[in-house]
């Protein structure tokens, strides 16, 4: 397991260098000058040359690389000049709101996915079943930016059900911890749900498709023949085996999910990654860009290597692979 | 067996739970937005973006600075009187002053017991610091102008001179020469010294200790939620003029418009800036318990025709300037103007809110206002025929005038996020299609299509303007490119630069009327650009905001004054 | 049943041709007299309006290809009672004939879409009107009499872009007096936007944008995954560890954020978009070619032809990739859900196609505004988008998931 899990991790940090270059090359290599793109229009000369050379504008290509790295490392993504404090911080400013965000919205995914995916093996290839699938085909493929337009026109503009915006109320809706916490809730109600049928779309498919391949394997037809109860078998036997399917595709589903989360902040107007990212984006800030793409990467390495992990834990043969 | 019911029973119990938990949410949360009608002690403003800084010395944002005038104290402070279209200056950290070396210098005597929030005194040295530290060019102060327009050539001894500090609450302004603005321009937000001082000058503008102010006006900045909530508390040792009377403040970003609009119908918010027209007048139909205010008007917006020839001029670094191919003839962007239905345009998007434009000085000012001027008007055949009379002609047959091999074909740059400018900037293209103009349309994000206007590098960009208070148009209309940089047409003419460098030497601004109502002939008959319209700007204020004076000065600079309304 | 869909077909091609009769003699007129302008030497005219008008002139050629093959269908269903199955059974996996129809599809939609996209209608009265309502249009006819060619076709041209629609004011006629402007009343099928613009003319040419942004992205991620896949399949293994490492990084990064960062750097014109989803998507093709060819290089006739002596180039021609099909356009069908669905997230954040251009996206961004005053105009391109990707994911699974 040691071995696995440090081939695992070397792994990841070695894609996470090779991004930082990446990312580093994309930056140097497209058009006009950081300092003047980000706001420069009304600065001074001497701040310009002042910022040009704190940013080290100014240094030969590898000196910049050097640098760019070294910072990377120790954890300094550079200073935004819209925002006018370093990158870093108004990351992990906004990192609460993704976390929360994304996390309630892979609970809601696997709920949603994994009770229609057990309901579609159940009913195999009845009525039900195509129904079933056709239904995690269509909420597999709507784009999450349209699903979550519907959502807010209908649920928060027409019946008026759910706020239109916003992590919490004004003053966070209460005194009491449960009220500030039931606000959350309620404001990130749609978002979750945007966010989350995508992916249940996806889950569903998978584990309908892997419980029916569980089912067929010979420890489970045996157990039927013993006279086991369906359900200890459904408990004990399908649903850790076929989870592990799940789990990958949860892995690799992550970058889809911060990809949701972008367009699901910038519908929903919430103070996240992805409305910090698009706010970059249209102010041309460079050095954000840059932090949130490197960011961005290193979650999804995360995501994998924990998926990877957590599949190695339920499904030894991972470790051999 | 029992083991499996009892699986079954937990399982089933904790989906009801949840289930249960989630309903109670939504009901209380149901309910609790039904009673939020009752009375509140905080205002909420819906804004669309967050604010950048609240440093004085780097804050651009308009929002940022509406929240500075409520946080830092200054000396003086600003009204509008609108019956006669000018504004005045009141004290503030000044009690009061006098004219001393006829004009030229002020002696303000300062108020006592004014204190900063962290409890120390306001006092003469901060004002001294103040525009020492905007005036530092190592500082890098964006106020930079502003502040060493009256000062001595603005380097730090002369800054020492040219503000003295007679004693603890007496301080002299020794202007550079008499001019209009010496009041207004002693209004910059002062800086608590004791604070700046243990900073390195060069650091200040990435200290992360200034990031929440420490002021002496009515309000304090209590948190700043990076795109979510500013929240401001009363400052309650202000005198500057009293602790605002509202416990809370809070600016609320919502970038998106008609959730914003949204959330004032359901008093999620009591004052949104800048509604659109249509809303307004539903807002009232549908009797929301909301007033509307008219601001201004204060903002224009123009198709700026590049006059000179833009590559040449970032080729030669601003040396060589050549009059532009297509809009260096001042007949031809007459033409141009008379070929756009500017009455049809704000017919349909500000029906009695907008009107024709001709100048940059708005007709809220009153007394520089020249109402004898009758704007172009909309006639696509003399349009035609000044082409014509131009050289351009249609010789190829392709629908697009042409003259000498070049055809009469260029891009008009927008900035992207401006829903109204995307839709005035494509019937301007159908209605110049008609005199067979061929005009492309290039959406730019902000930061990169104001990039492209500095460096002169387009054709016809739309751009707008709010005007300040104070008519000072050098740097939109001085005919030095260098200088003036906003001088977006990159116009030049000796009488206009002749009337703004008289503008500068005046005492009494209302006396130089009759030298502003030439410059606007001039500018009516230049046409440098196509002014579209004056647009006179909404806010939807909730009615239980008592005092909420919203005018032309802007939407919070009375924020202090505003209380609940009796019921 | 393959015979209803036939006469299916057939007859909306006709009910086409008899809507658009006009439209479509208008197009072949334009041709014809384009092609005398050129011989009677007022060229500068015809190539200068080719861009305005040369897709009607395509549409019209293929409609007129279209309405011929519906004419032959119904002939047959006449002649012979019934058609013969012959030529039915699909070829590769029933690839090319959906393929055509969608082609053909892309090239008629100037004939289909009954409004020019980008042409606003009065403000004052054709704003925001609900699907199925009407408003006055004014339609022009041309004036018969002795025109010079140029002239005339002129008249056509412009005719053809305009069709009916506010246009027409008193300028346009006096600018080109022959056409005979009269007032009718239109009819909107879906609506029209804030701008008065025909929605269901714009969803088409969406349809369209979007559909050639996808294919293009989808051809030069092909190129690039196959090239890539194959060098790190064939090219030993150091090039094999460095390109696979390079696919990992690609993957790490969501697709979509490092679209946004590349299109904040470099721009959004439709060729860079183009380029930019192409080198954001091309990394599961990749890594598929790559485990084909490793699995394929093992195979008894690779080592044969090269005993053989055939080049490198020639085993992959002959051996490699004619294997690899299969899985490269299953892959790419995937692909091209992806890259639509990515497409339209893009220009809906406002950073890609740019407006007045129509595609699905933007179109749902410039709804945003009119959510709760016009539904149509944020509903129907999500349908449209939603229906596409769902039609290709359904395709891809009955033709390639369980094949036979």
């Amino acid at each position: 397991m040691m071995t696995f899990l440090a081939g695992r991790i070397g792994t990841g940090l070695i894609i996470l260098f090779l991004l930082t270059t990446l990312v580093f090359f994309i930056g140097y290599a497209a058009p006009g000058d950081p300092v003047m793109l980000s706001g420069g229009v009304t600065m001074s000369a001497s701040t310009i040359f002042q910022l040009r050379h704190e940013m080290g504008l100014d240094q030969p290509l590898l000196t910049r690389y050097a640098r760019w790295i070294g910072q990377v490392v120790t954890g300094d993504f550079g200073y935004s000049v819209r925002q006018q404090r370093p990158v870093k911080e108004a990351i992990l400013d906004v990192l609460p709101c993704t976390f929360s965000l994304a996390g309630g919205a892979i609970v809601l995914e696997l709920i949603i996915g994994l009770a229609i995916g057990t309901a579609a093996a159940r009913f195999r290839s009845g009525t039900i079943d195509r129904v079933l699938s056709t239904v995690s085909l269509v909420i597999y493929t709507v784009p999450a930016f349209w699903l979550g337009i519907m959502l807010l026109s209908v649920f928060s503009y027409g019946l008026g059900l759910f706020p239109s915006s916003q992590l919490q109320s004004i003053n966070g809706g209460g005194n009491s911890t449960l009220e500030s916490l039931a606000d959350r809730i309620w404001h990130l109600g749609l978002p979750w749900l945007t966010l989350a049928v995508p992916g249940a779309g996806a889950i569903a498919r998978y584990f309908r498709d892997s419980l029916i391949t569980v089912r067929g394997e010979e420890y489970v037809l045996f157990a039927r023949s013993r006279g086991v109860s369906p359900k200890t078998i459904f408990l004990s036997y399908e649903l850790p085996n076929a989870v592990g399917a799940v789990i990958a595709v949860l892995g690799t589903e992550i970058g889809a999910l911060l990809a949701g989360v972008v367009v699901t902040e910038t519908v929903f107007a919430l103070p996240g990654m992805g409305r910090l990212a698009m706010t970059a984006i249209l102010t041309r800030d460079y050095p954000l860009i840059m932090g949130c793409t490197i960011f961005a990467g290193a979650v999804v390495i995360v995501g994998n290597l924990l998926a990877d992990v957590a599949h190695g834990f339920i499904d030894p043969r991972v470790r051999l692979a | 067996m029992t083991n499996h019911i009892t699986h079954h029973s937990v399982r089933w119990w904790v989906a009801f739970a949840i289930c249960l938990m989630f309903g109670i949410l939504l009901l209380y949360n149901g309910c609790s937005r039904k009673r939020s009608s009752a009375a509140k002690d905080y205002v909420v403003v819906g804004i669309e973006g967050d604010v950048d800084t609240f440093n004085p010395l780097y804050a651009e944002d308009a929002n940022a600075s509406d929240i500075i005038d409520l946080v830092f104290p200054s000396m003086t402070r600003t009204t509008f009187d609108s019956s006669r279209g000018a504004i005045t200056q009141i004290p503030s950290l000044a009690r009061s002053w006098e004219f001393l070396n006829s004009g030229k210098d002020i002696l303000f005597h300062l108020r006592s017991g004014a204190r900063w929030a962290d409890g120390s005194a306001v006092n003469a040295e901060d004002v001294q610091y103040s525009y020492i530290m905007y005036a530092d060019t190592s500082v890098g102060s964006v106020r930079q102008d502003a502040a060493s327009a009256f000062l001595k050539s603005g380097t730090i001894p002369d800054v020492r001179k040219s503000i003295e500090v007679k004693d603890d609450s007496t301080v002299i302004f020794h202007f550079d020469h008499l001019y209009a603005g010496e009041l207004f321009d002693a209004g910059l937000p002062l800086l608590p010294s004791h604070l700046y001082e243990k900073i390195e000058r060069n650091k200040i503008h990435q200290d992360s200790s200034l990031r929440i102010p420490v002021g002496a006006g009515p309000f304090n900045v209590k948190e700043w939620k990076p795109l979510q909530d500013i929240i401001l508390t009363p400052n309650t040792e202000s005198t500057l003029p009293h602790p605002g009377r509202y416990s809370q403040i809070i600016f609320r970003i919502i970038p998106d418009y008609y959730q914003r609009l949204a959330q004032i119908r359901s008093g999620e918010i009591d004052v949104l800036p800048y509604i659109e027209i249509a809303d307004a007048d539903a807002l009232i139909r549908d009797k929301v318990a909301v007033q509307i205010y008219r601001l201004g008007p204060r903002f224009y917006d123009a198709i700026n025709w590049n006059n000179i020839d833009g590559i040449e001029y970032a080729k030669s670094k601003g040396k060589h300037i050549i009059p532009n191919k297509l809009f260096g003839n001042k007949k031809i962007r007459q033409a141009l103007t008379m070929a756009i239905n500017r009455k049809q345009i704000i017919d349909a998007f500000f029906r009695s809110y907008g009107r024709v434009a001709f100048s940059p000085i708005s007709p809220m000012f009153r007394w520089a206002y020249n109402d004898s001027i009758r704007p172009l008007s909309y006639n696509p055949d003399s349009a035609k025929k000044l082409f014509a009379a131009a050289g351009w002609k249609d010789t190829d047959g392709d629908g697009i005038l042409d003259k000498d091999g070049k055809k009469f074909s260029f891009v008009l740059k927008i900035p992207s996020g401006n829903q109204v400018r995307a839709q005035i900037a494509a019937i301007v293209q159908e209605q110049l299609k008609a005199i067979s103009v061929d005009m492309k349309i290039e959406q730019q994000e902000r930061g990169a299509f104001w990039g492209a206007i500095m460096d002169k590098n387009f054709d016809a960009c739309i751009a707008g303007f709010n005007v300040p208070l104070q008519m000072q148009l050098d740097e939109l209309w001085g005919g030095d490119l260098q200088k003036s940089r906003f001088n977006i047409p990159s116009f030049q003419n000796i009488r206009i630069d002749e009337i703004l460098a008289g503008a500068r030497q005046v005492s009494q601004e209302t006396d130089y009327a009759p030298q502003w109502k030439e410059f606007q002939r001039i500018i009516e008959h230049e046409q440098p650009c196509t002014f579209l319209y004056w647009q006179t700007d909404l806010v939807a204020a909730n009615n239980r905001i008592h005092h909420a004076n919203i005018d032309a000065l802007g939407i919070t600079y009375n924020a202090a004054d505003w209380e609940e309304a009796p019921r | 049943m393959r015979n209803v869909g036939k006469i299916f077909f057939a007859l909306v091609v006709v009910g086409v041709a008899t809507w658009r009769f006009q439209l479509i003699v208008w197009a072949i007129e334009s041709i014809g007299l384009s092609v005398v302008c050129i011989f009677i030497g007022s060229a500068g005219y015809v190539f200068g309006s080719i861009e305005r008008i040369g897709a009607y002139w395509i549409a019209a050629g293929a409609f007129v290809v279209l309405l011929v093959s519906a004419a032959w269908i119904l002939y047959r269903l006449f002649n012979a009672g019934r058609l013969s199955e012959e030529n039915n059974r699909s070829r590769s996996g029933g690839f090319q004939l959906p393929l055509r129809m969608l082609f053909m599809f892309v090239l008629i939609i100037p004939i289909l879409a009954p409004f020019n996209p980008a042409e606003q209608g009065d403000l004052s009265s054709a704003r925001l009107l609900p699907p199925l309502t009407g408003n006055r249009i004014q339609l022009a006819s041309i004036e018969t009499g002795d025109l010079g060619v140029e002239r005339l076709l002129r008249s056509i041209n412009e005719r053809i872009v305009h069709q009916h629609s506010a246009v027409y004011g008193p300028d346009f006629q006096r600018e080109v007096p022959e056409l005979n402007v009269s007032t009718s009343r239109s009819f909107f099928l879906l609506g029209t936007d804030d701008l008065g613009r025909d929605v269901f003319s714009r969803l088409l040419y969406a349809i369209r944008e979007s559909l050639v942004i996808g294919a293009a992205a989808v051809s030069l991620t092909l190129f690039l995954g196959v090239a890539i896949g194959l060098t790190a399949g064939l090219g030993g293994r150091i090039a094999d560890a460095l390109l696979m490492r390079l696919t990992d990084v690609f993957l790490a990064v969501p697709a979509l954020i490092l679209l946004l960062m590349l299109v904040a750097f470099f721009g959004n014109s439709p060729l860079l978009l183009v380029t930019t989803l192409a080198l954001t998507g091309w990394m599961n093709i990749a890594r598929v070619v790559r485990a084909e060819t490793l699995n394929a290089r093992t195979r008894e006739y690779i080592f044969i032809s090269k005993m053989l002596g055939k080049t490198p180039y020639q085993i992959v021609r002959l051996h490699i990739l004619p294997n690899l099909y299969p899985t490269i356009r299953s892959a790419a069908l995937l692909q091209f859900c992806s890259v639509l669905l990515a497409e339209a997230a893009l220009s809906f954040l406002g950073v890609g196609i740019q407006p007045p251009t129509p595609s699905l996206g933007n179109m749902i961004n410039e709804s945003l505004p009119y959510l709760t005053q016009a539904w149509w105009m944020s509903v129907l391109p999500g349908v449209v988008l939603t229906g596409i990707i769902i039609a290709a994911n359904a395709y891809s699974e009955k033709h390639f998931r369980h094949p036979g």
